[in-house]
C-alpha cells in the first residue's frame, strides 16, 4: 500500500509471529501426546470410552453442560479446587487427548466436572439430578433437563412404578405417574461417570509441599461438607 | 518505559517458563525437579509391590480410588480399621475374611470378605497392607507392616476356620 | 445490509439479556431446550459477533478504504451477494446452536455447514474490496488507511486458522483450546482493538479536524498490539491444563499489552487538548474516552489477573467475561454504532433526527457499565466463595446471584439503547429511500443541508 514502508509484509509477519507462538508450537510441543501405561495396573490411561458413553459426550455438548461447568482442576497452590475434593492432583494436557472437542470450560456456576465419575458413583443419583437438580441440591441453580425424560402413567394397579429403569423419588407431586430416563439421559450419565483424571504419570507426580497442604487444610474440610 | 518492560518480560519469561519444557505445569520450577519426582524402579520396596498386589486382589471391591462402593463393599480411605494403632486386625481380616455387620466412618455394611490366607504369602500381606496403611494419596500415614507381624498372627490363627466379625475382632487388642 | 446488522444486534442483545436473566433463576423459559443457557449463551454471542460486529466492521473498514484511496466501488452485486450468503449462514448457524448442533468450543460454535458459507463469503468479499481499492490507490502512508487493511485481512485469516484448528482439523485434545483461545484474542483484542481504535481515532480527528499528535506514537501503538495482543492468548488458559510456559509468556504479553494503551491515552489526550471546546457532537469527547476506557479497563483487567494472588481467585469466574464483555459490549459495538452514525448520513443524504442518537449511545455506555461491573465484581465474590470449601456449591452462584442481577440490568440498558438506535437508522433509511430513487431529489436535499449548515 504504501512505498517507504512494506506494510503487507510486516503486517503479516507480525500476525504470523503471534499464530506460531501461540497455535503451531503448541502443536509441535502437545500434538504427539500419547497415552501412558500406569504401571501398577497395566491400564493405559486415558483409557478408551465405550461407544455409549461416546455418545454422551455428544449430549454433553448439544446441552452445553460446558457452560457452566469446567473440567479443569487447579493445582493445591492456585485455589482451593482440591479442597474441595475436586480431584487429586492438577489436569494436564495428557489426561484431554481422547477428547473431541475438549470442552474444558472457562467459567464455573456449578461444580467442576473432571473427577465426577471419581466422586460419584450412583447412576441413579446422578439421573435425578439431571432430571430434578433441586431434589438433591435444594437452593441449586441448575436447570432441569426434563428433555431427557419420558413421564407417563405407570402401570396400572400400582401406586409405585416397577419399572427398573424408573428414577426413584418422592412421587407426591405426581402420584400414579412413573419418570423414565430416555437413551440420551443414560448415555449422558455413562459418559459423566467416566469422567476420571486421578492417575499418576510423569508429568503429574505431586509435590511434597502440595500434598501437605492439601492435608491440612483440604480433605478435613471437604469431608464435612454433605 | 518499553525497554525496562520487555526486560522485564524476558527476566519474567525466563524464571517461569521452566524451559519451555512440555513436563513442567507448575510455574518456577525445572525439568529436572519434575522428573526427580518420578518414583526410582525399586520394584521390590513394600510400596510398590503392594500397589500392585492392592490392584489385582483387593480394587475390584475396594475400588482404585480406594473409597469402596457406597452399601456394598466398606471404604478403606480414613477407615478406622485400616488406621489403627496396631495392624493386628487387619491382619486377621485378610487372613481370615469378614463377615458380619460393621460399622465404618458412620456407615453400616454388611457384605461378606474372602479370607486370603492360603493365596498370599506373609511377605505379600505386608506389602498390601503397608500400601493400604502408607498411601499418601488416602493421605494415610500409619505404621508399616513387617512379614514377621503377619507370620506371627499366621501361626497364632492357625486353627481358625470360619470368617471374623466385628464384635470378635474388638475384643482382641489393635497394637502389641 | 446496516439494518440487517442491526436487527442482529437486537436479537442477540436480546437473547443475552434472556440467558443472564436464567443464571439467576434456572425455572425462566425451562420448558424447551432450545432456550437452555448453554445454547442460548452461545447463540447470542456469535449472532452478536458474527451478525453485527464483523458485518459492519468490514462495512466500516471498506467506506474507510474507498474514501481514504480515493477508489470507487465498482460493483455492488458482489457486495451483496456475499453479504447475502453470510446472513444466510448465520441464521442457519444460529438456529442449528439452538437445535444442539453447536461445536461445543467457546465463540467457535457455528456448526460446520454454517461455518464454511460464512468463511467463503468473507474471502470473495475481502479479495474483491482489495482488489478494486488497489487500482484506485495513489500513495498514501496513513495509520488509518494500515488499519482498514488490517482489518479486511485479519478476520478472514484468524476465522479460518481458527475453525481450521479447532473445528475441522482433527487435533488432540487441549490443542483445540489453545487454537480457540488465539482466536477469541485476536478477535476482541487485536482485530476489535485495530478496528475500534481506528474508528475512535478518525472520529476524534474528524471532530477537531486535527492531524494527529504523533504519527510514531500510533505507528508504535498498532505494531505493539498486533504482536502482543495475540501472544497474550496463553493468558486465557491460566489455571488449565497447559504447561507452564505458555502461561508464563501470555502474562508477560497481557502485561506488555499495556504498553500500546498508555501510546494510545498519550495520542489522545494531546488530540483532545488541542481541540478543547470545539465537539461538534455534544458529548462525544466523554463518549470517546468511556469507549477507549473500556479497552483500556479490560487490558488492565487481564493483566492483572496475571498475579497469582489475584488470579486464584478470579481464574474461571464471570472475571474473564467481564474482560470479554468490556471489550466486545464496551468498546466494539459502540465504536462501530459511532462510526455508522457518522457514516450513514452521507450515504443517506439525510441528517439523524435530534438528540435521538446521543440517548441512544449513552443509554448502552452506561448498560456496558454496568454489564461489566457485575461480572467484575461477581466474578471476585463467585472466585472467593469457590476457593473456600466451607461455602456449599449451591451457595456459590447465589452470592454472585446480586451481581449478576446488576448485568442484566445492564443488557436490559443496552438493549433499550440499541432499540432506539435501530429504530433511528430504520427511519434515517425509510426516509432516504425516496432520495435513492430520485436522485433530484437527493441533489437538491443535500443542498438544503448544505444551506442550513452554512446558516448555523
Amino acid at each position: 500500500m504504501t512505498s517507504r514502508f512494506p506494510f503487507l509484509p510486516c503486517f503479516a509477519l507480525a500476525v504470523a509471529a503471534s499464530w506460531v507462538v501461540v497455535v503451531v508450537w503448541p502443536h509441535l510441543q502437545l500434538g504427539g501426546l500419547e497415552p501412558v501405561t500406569i504401571e501398577e495396573t497395566g491400564a493405559v490411561y486415558p483409557p478408551i470410552r465405550s461407544g455409549e458413553a461416546l455418545v454422551g459426550a455428544e449430549i454433553y455438548r448439544s446441552l452445553g453442560c460446558q457452560y457452566c461447568h469446567t473440567r479443569q482442576v487447579r493445582p493445591g497452590t492456585m485455589g482451593g479446587d482440591i479442597a474441595r475434593g475436586w480431584g487429586k492432583r492438577r489436569t494436564v494436557a495428557r489426561d484431554y487427548i481422547r477428547d473431541q472437542p475438549v470442552m474444558l470450560g472457562s467459567v464455573r456456576f456449578g461444580p467442576d466436572l473432571a473427577n465426577l465419575g471419581c466422586r460419584e458413583t450412583n447412576a441413579a443419583a446422578l439421573l435425578l439430578r439431571l432430571y430434578k437438580p433441586s431434589a438433591i441440591v435444594p437452593l441449586s441453580t441448575m436447570p432441569s433437563y426434563g428433555q431427557l425424560f419420558d413421564v407417563r402413567p405407570a402401570p396400572r394397579g400400582s401406586s409405585d412404578s416397577h419399572n427398573p429403569l424408573a428414577l426413584r423419588m418422592d412421587s407426591s407431586a405426581n402420584p400414579g405417574f412413573e419418570v423414565i430416563p430416555r437413551a440420551e439421559a443414560r448415555a449422558l450419565v455413562v459418559y459423566l461417570l467416566s469422567l476420571k483424571a486421578d492417575e499418576l504419570f510423569l508429568e503429574v507426580y505431586p509435590r511434597e509441599d502440595l500434598q501437605k497442604l492439601n492435608s491440612v487444610i483440604g480433605m478435613d474440610k471437604a469431608r464435612a461438607l454433605p | 518505559m518499553t525497554l525496562v518492560g520487555v526486560a522485564w518480560s524476558v527476566f519474567y519469561v525466563a524464571r517461569n517458563a521452566g524451559a519451555f519444557s512440555p513436563v513442567v505445569y507448575e510455574m518456577g520450577e525445572t525439568p529436572a525437579e519434575v522428573l526427580a519426582r518420578v518414583p526410582k524402579d525399586d520394584s521390590m520396596s513394600p510400596m510398590r509391590r503392594g500397589r500392585r498386589l492392592y490392584g489385582t486382589y483387593c480394587a475390584a471391591c475396594h475400588q482404585w480410588h480406594g473409597r469402596g462402593i457406597p452399601e456394598q463393599f466398606p471404604p478403606l480411605t480414613q477407615s478406622e480399621w485400616v488406621l489403627a494403632s496396631g495392624p493386628n486386625r487387619i491382619i486377621r481380616i485378610v487372613l481370615d475374611g469378614m463377615d458380619g455387620a460393621v460399622t465404618i466412618r458412620g456407615q453400616e455394611y454388611n457384605s461378606p470378605m474372602l479370607p486370603w490366607r492360603e493365596l498370599l504369602n506373609d511377605e505379600e500381606i505386608a506389602s498390601v497392607l503397608t500400601f493400604v496403611r502408607c498411601n499418601k494419596q488416602w493421605n494415610h500415614a500409619a505404621e508399616p507392616v513387617t512379614p514377621e507381624q503377619v507370620r506371627r498372627i499366621r501361626s497364632q490363627t492357625a486353627d481358625r476356620t470360619s470368617y471374623w466379625t466385628a464384635e470378635e475382632l474388638n475384643s482382641v487388642p489393635e497394637s502389641d | 445490509m446496516l439494518a440487517v446488522a442491526a436487527w442482529w444486534l437486537v436479537v442477540s442483545v436480546f437473547m443475552l439479556a434472556v440467558a443472564s436473566v436464567k443464571l439467576n433463576a434456572p425455572g425462566f423459559l425451562d420448558a424447551s431446550c432450545f432456550l437452555s443457557y448453554g445454547r442460548l449463551q452461545p447463540a447470542a454471542l456469535n449472532a452478536l459477533v458474527l451478525g453485527f460486529c464483523v458485518p459492519t466492521g468490514y462495512t466500516v473498514a471498506a467506506w474507510g478504504l474507498f474514501v481514504g484511496t480515493g477508489a470507487r466501488l465498482p460493483r455492488k452485486d458482489v457486495m451483496l451477494a456475499t453479504w447475502a450468503v453470510w446472513n444466510v449462514g448465520l441464521l442457519i448457524g444460529t438456529i442449528g446452536i439452538l437445535r444442539g448442533d453447536g461445536t461445543g468450543i467457546e465463540w467457535l460454535e457455528l456448526p460446520g455447514y454454517a461455518s464454511r458459507m460464512l468463511i467463503v463469503s468473507i474471502m470473495i468479499f475481502t479479495v474483491w474490496v482489495l482488489r478494486s481499492v488497489w487500482r484506485g490507490c495513489n500513495d498514501r502512508n496513513d495509520v488509518r488507511l494500515w488499519c482498514c487493511v488490517g482489518v479486511l485481512l485479519l478476520f478472514p485469516w484468524i476465522y479460518g486458522a481458527g475453525l481450521l484448528g479447532s473445528v475441522y482439523g482433527s487435533v488432540r485434545g487441549v490443542l483445540s483450546a489453545i487454537t480457540q483461545a488465539w482466536f477469541v484474542q485476536m478477535l476482541l483484542v487485536v482485530w476489535g482493538g485495530v478496528l475500534g481504535l481506528g474508528v475512535l481515532r478518525s472520529c476524534s480527528a474528524g471532530a477537531g479536524a486535527q492531524t494527529l499528535a504523533s504519527d510514531r506514537v500510533e505507528r508504535f501503538a498498532f505494531w505493539t498490539l498486533v504482536l502482543f495482543g495475540g501472544v497474550g492468548a496463553f493468558q486465557r488458559l491460566q489455571g488449565g491444563p497447559f504447561p507452564a510456559w505458555m502461561i508464563a509468556v501470555g502474562n508477560a504479553s497481557a502485561a506488555l499489552c499495556l504498553l500500546p494503551i498508555f501510546a494510545v491515552l498519550a495520542s489522545f489526550r494531546s488530540t483532545f487538548g488541542e481541540q478543547r471546546g470545539l465537539g461538534k457532537f455534544v458529548g462525544s469527547r466523554a463518549f470517546l474516552a468511556s469507549a477507549f476506557g473500556f479497552y483500556a479497563l479490560a487490558l488492565v483487567l487481564a493483566a492483572m489477573s496475571c498475579f497469582p494472588s489475584i488470579g486464584r481467585v478470579v481464574q474461571f469466574t464471570t472475571y474473564r467475561q467481564a474482560i470479554d464483555m468490556s471489550l466486545l459490549a464496551g468498546f466494539l459495538v459502540p465504536s462501530l454504532l459511532l462510526a455508522v452514525h457518522e457514516i450513514m448520513p452521507l450515504h443517506a443524504g439525510q441528517r439523524w433526527p435530534e438528540h435521538g442518537m446521543q440517548r441512544a449511545l449513552l443509554l448502552m455506555l452506561a448498560g456496558g457499565a454496568l454489564i461489566v461491573a457485575g461480572l467484575a465484581i461477581g466474578g471476585v465474590v463467585q472466585g472467593v466463595a469457590w476457593n473456600d470449601p466451607m461455602v456449599p456449591v449451591a451457595d456459590v452462584v447465589r452470592r454472585t446471584g446480586k451481581w449478576l442481577g446488576v448485568t442484566t440490568a445492564g443488557w436490559v440498558l443496552v438493549f433499550c439503547g440499541i432499540v432506539w438506535f435501530a429504530i433511528n437508522v430504520c427511519m434515517l433509511i425509510a426516509r432516504g429511500f425516496p432520495l435513492v430513487l430520485w436522485p433530484e431529489a437527493r441533489a437538491w436535499f443535500q443542498a438544503d443541508i448544505a444551506g442550513k449548515e452554512a446558516d448555523a
